[in-house]
């Protein structure tokens, strides 16, 4: 049975899968690779969009459209579309449904399993909410797979003979991910890995629509959200155009008045400095967790559509002194990795001398007391597991009563960085009975023993009495129950979904739309006329003329997209 | 000591004598990898990955003897499985080279306030540590936001200078704000607080200073989000003219209260 990898963006996202000739990227119902992670309700308030039809809608319904809920997976927070509540799960689910039916569609085959790629820097929550996502969709999932860790993979792959260490740069829609590698023989090794996981493309994109907003004397929070989705949307297609130029502009309707905004590329940087900043960090995490150089870096590979920023390349080669590579497309890679890693779970023979090992991108440890010097500090973590650990990993630390005649030990469990436990993220608990002593007479050895799909066990002994108490964290406390899961999948069953045969026609009537809202004067007219022309066609119901008059009017549209940014 | 002892790590990769070469330890590892399933046998796997790193770090140690990065070179091997990071010792700072007295003049009449050279960045940094109160962070921050860091080696001595200075001035920073901006900002940098794993690993015997850097970060959130609004809306907000209705409602108020 085939398994897919999908690589579950915060902009976009991608499904491929594993085939005789390497992995290959699976094309949705429009013929694109990417699919816009944008769910959207259409007029009838009963059919449920996916993808770029829905993206196009943003601007005009941003009160029936959502994106890049991704940034909220795993939060208590809820989306409305129209009258209809939505959590970011659900809407997640409902982005991979369609990946699902897109490679069906292809494979002509009934899909199940899937291997989804998760932002190295997504902490167990997290994890657990995007498999349950996929478990809404129809989907099991046979491993969630770091994003960094993919896009070597799919650049490994392709390249299995060498010996070299390198880094991989990944920074996509909402996240940033760093990851050393190293790789020799056949065995492609994690080093370490490090990330944040709030800072990606889109924080660029809004860094320079809110700078648009004081140019144009409009306070960014007081703006109407069609306003504020019209300036994100300007600002990212200005954003993109810097990638070639030096300087680009679009002129844009705001309350009545048309404004030209105009960007360069130092102004930009100098608006974007801060976030620039905070890519160091975890660069010199991973380094120092890997125990390297910059300089034994043989490779810097970037992936991630935002990497194409000129900001951040020239930083990558500040950093490491090399040149960046782009073997594979930036926006392909992890989707083509997640399919590799795929094609090593079904032990694919061309795969046959491909080991891959990964590390924990978080500490795991205990609360417990820190005595030292006669101090004591209450509530501090104690990592059993320290992150960059190589997986699976098995560990443990003793600990010992804190109180005298304590019956027993309670034990919080936290996954994190910060010293103080709890700033960090609460995985279980557990308590242990111990015989009534004097404080430090009774000991407990605590074992923690991790694995690759994200398996956590805890065991404690009390060395006294010889006895052991096992706690597995598998699904945390926020996960779903399978009754709550087939709940929310009857639930989004209820919404239509358009055929796949009417999504082009769809997607484009969104599209013209939506350049009709961009565009002013006699340009609004010409598209208004595009607009009639592809309403008349549909109304014939002759596929033939409505499919000669969708390529013309495409290409139409594609045109007017171009000449929008003025370079 | 029996032959299997002597024998470790190289036994455990399956090597029948000592090598040299990294590049055979990392084929032997390679080989004896592909041939277990570390999912099903963690112990092992563990052992193997263990003596796989202690095995290349002496073959490495041997190639480069140089390489001063290892605390371990020279010391009795450990024998149970810890981790497998290398810390990294840190440099010594440079001796300051002009005498404290003079210093905080200094930074006006010198033209080397192109921090980006590492020489011009610790000779600022040095002025500032030795003259006290100069610890703000408007002092800071063209240093802490320079591209001098960029340079992992530069940012990690940087790092243990910092660590110095503010342990032995801690209980200036207890009272300050200045201060908590000051360690808001070396959060931002080097992640005291917010992976005070990561720093208690690198410097162990500074937990006291990690809890007070703590402490101050988190109590003065509030005003670090402060500052971040000012940073996105630099414009003085427009004070809107109240609508009528709420000048009615506030008149009709007054006469119920009066009334009452």
């Amino acid at each position: 049975m085939t398994c897919i990898g999908i690589d579950l963006g915060t902009t976009n996202s991608l499904v491929a899968y594993f085939s005789e000739d390497g992995p290959l990227l699976v094309k949705n119902a429009l013929g694109e690779y990417l699919t816009p992670s944008v769910v959207g309700l259409a007029d009838d308030n009963k059919t449920l969009l996916v993808g770029k039809a829905a993206k196009k809608r943003l601007i005009r319904f941003p009160d029936k459209t959502r994106s890049l809920f991704k940034r909220s997976i795993g939060t208590n927070s809820e989306f409305s579309l129209g009258k209809k509540q939505f959590s970011a799960t659900d809407l997640s689910a409902l982005v991979l449904s369609k990946l699902k039916q897109d490679a069906e569609d292809f494979l002509k085959t009934e899909i199940s399993e899937a291997v989804i790629s998760v932002p190295a820097y997504f902490n167990a929550v997290q994890r657990q909410a995007t498999k349950d996502a996929a478990e809404i969709a129809g989907l099991k999932v046979c491993r969630l797979i770091n994003e960094p860790t993919a896009a070597a993979l799919a650049n490994g792959v392709l390249d299995r003979e060498n010996e070299s260490t390198f880094v991989i740069l990944d920074l996509g829609g909402g996240t940033f991910d760093v990851s050393i590698l190293e790789m020799f023989e056949g065995v492609m090794e994690v080093r370490a890995s490090s990330g944040d996981a709030f800072l990606g493309g889109e924080d660029f994109t809004e860094a320079l629509a809110k700078h648009f907003s004081e140019q144009i004397d409009q306070d960014w929070k007081s703006l109407r959200s069609q306003d504020k989705e019209l300036l994100l949307s300007v600002a990212d297609q200005l954003k993109c155009a810097l990638e070639g130029q030096n300087r680009a502009s679009a002129t844009v309707k705001i309350n009545g008045i048309s404004h030209n905004l105009e960007v360069d590329n130092d102004g930009f940087e100098r608006l974007t400095s801060n976030l620039i900043d905070r890519l160091y960090r975890p660069i010199q995490k991973s380094l120092y967790d890997a125990g390297l150089r910059a300089e034994q870096v043989d490779r810097v590979i970037l992936v991630g559509g935002a990497t194409r920023m000129s900001a951040a390349r020239s930083l990558a080669a500040k950093v490491f002194r090399k040149l960046p590579e782009r073997n594979i497309d930036p926006d392909h890679a992890i989707a083509l990795g997640a399919a590799v890693q795929a094609g090593l779970i079904k032990q694919h023979t061309a795969l046959d001398d491909v080991v891959m090992t990964d590390v924990a991108p978080f500490s795991m440890g205990i609360e417990a007391n820190h005595r030292e010097n006669g101090n004591t500090v209450h509530g501090a973590f104690a990592a059993i597991l320290e992150r960059n650990t190589v997986l699976p990993a098995s560990r443990q630390q003793y600990f010992e009563t804190a109180r005298d005649n304590q019956t027993k030990i309670e034990l919080s469990i936290y996954q994190g960085e910060s010293a103080i436990a709890k700033d960090n993220v609460l995985l279980g608990k557990m308590t242990v009975p111990v015989p009534p002593k004097p404080a430090g007479h009774e000991s407990i050895e605590v074992r923690f023993t991790y694995d690759v799909s994200g398996l956590l066990v805890v065991d404690v002994k009390v060395l006294s009495m010889n006895s052991t108490v096992t706690t597995v964290i598998e699904n945390l406390a926020g996960a779903m129950s399978s009754n709550e899961k087939k709940a929310r999948l009857k639930a989004l069953e209820k919404f239509k979904i358009d055929p796949r045969e009417q999504e082009l026609n769809r997607a484009l009537l969104e599209s013209i739309k939506h350049m009709y809202e961009v565009l002013l004067g006699d340009d609004r007219a010409y598209v208004m006329n595009l607009l009639g022309r592809f309403e008349a066609a549909l109304q014939t119901q002759d596929p033939q003329k409505i499919e000669k008059e969708r390529a013309e009017i495409e290409k139409a549209i594609e045109q007017i997209e171009a000449n929008f940014v003025r370079h | 000591m029996s032959d299997t002892e002597t024998a470790w790590p190289w036994s455990v990769l399956g090597l029948k004598d000592t090598c040299s070469d990294p590049k055979d330890v990392r084929r032997a590892y390679a080989k004896k990898l592909k041939s277990i399933d570390p999912s099903a046998d963690i112990d092992g796997f563990q052992a193997l990955r263990y003596a796989y790193s202690r095995a290349l770090k002496i073959t490495q140690n041997n190639q480069d003897t140089q390489d001063s990065r290892s605390v371990s070179q020279g010391l009795p091997e450990i024998r149970t499985p810890t981790n497998d990071n290398t810390y990294f010792p840190p440099q010594p700072a440079p001796t300051p080279t002009s005498d404290g007295s003079k210093t905080v003049e200094l930074d006006q009449e010198i033209d080397s306030s192109d921090y980006s050279i590492p020489e011009n960045f610790f000779k600022r940094f040095n002025e500032l540590t030795s003259y006290k109160k100069t610890l703000t962070l408007e002092e800071w921050s063209p240093l802490l936001s320079s591209v001098a860091l960029t340079d992992p080696v530069v940012a990690q001595r940087v790092e243990w200078m910092l660590q110095e200075n503010l342990a032995k001035n801690i209980g200036y920073y207890r009272s300050s704000i200045n201060a908590a901006k000051l360690c808001n900002a070396i959060d931002e940098r080097f992640g005291w607080v917010s992976d005070g794993i990561g720093f208690l690993k690198r410097y162990p015997h500074r937990r006291n200073l990690q809890a007070t850097v703590s402490t101050i970060v988190r109590q003065n959130a509030w005003r670090f989000e402060e500052r971040q609004k000012q940073i996105f809306t630099p414009k003085e907000t427009k004070i809107k003219p109240v609508p009528a209705t709420y000048w009615a409602a506030a008149i009709i108020l007054y006469f119920l209260l009066l009334a009452i």
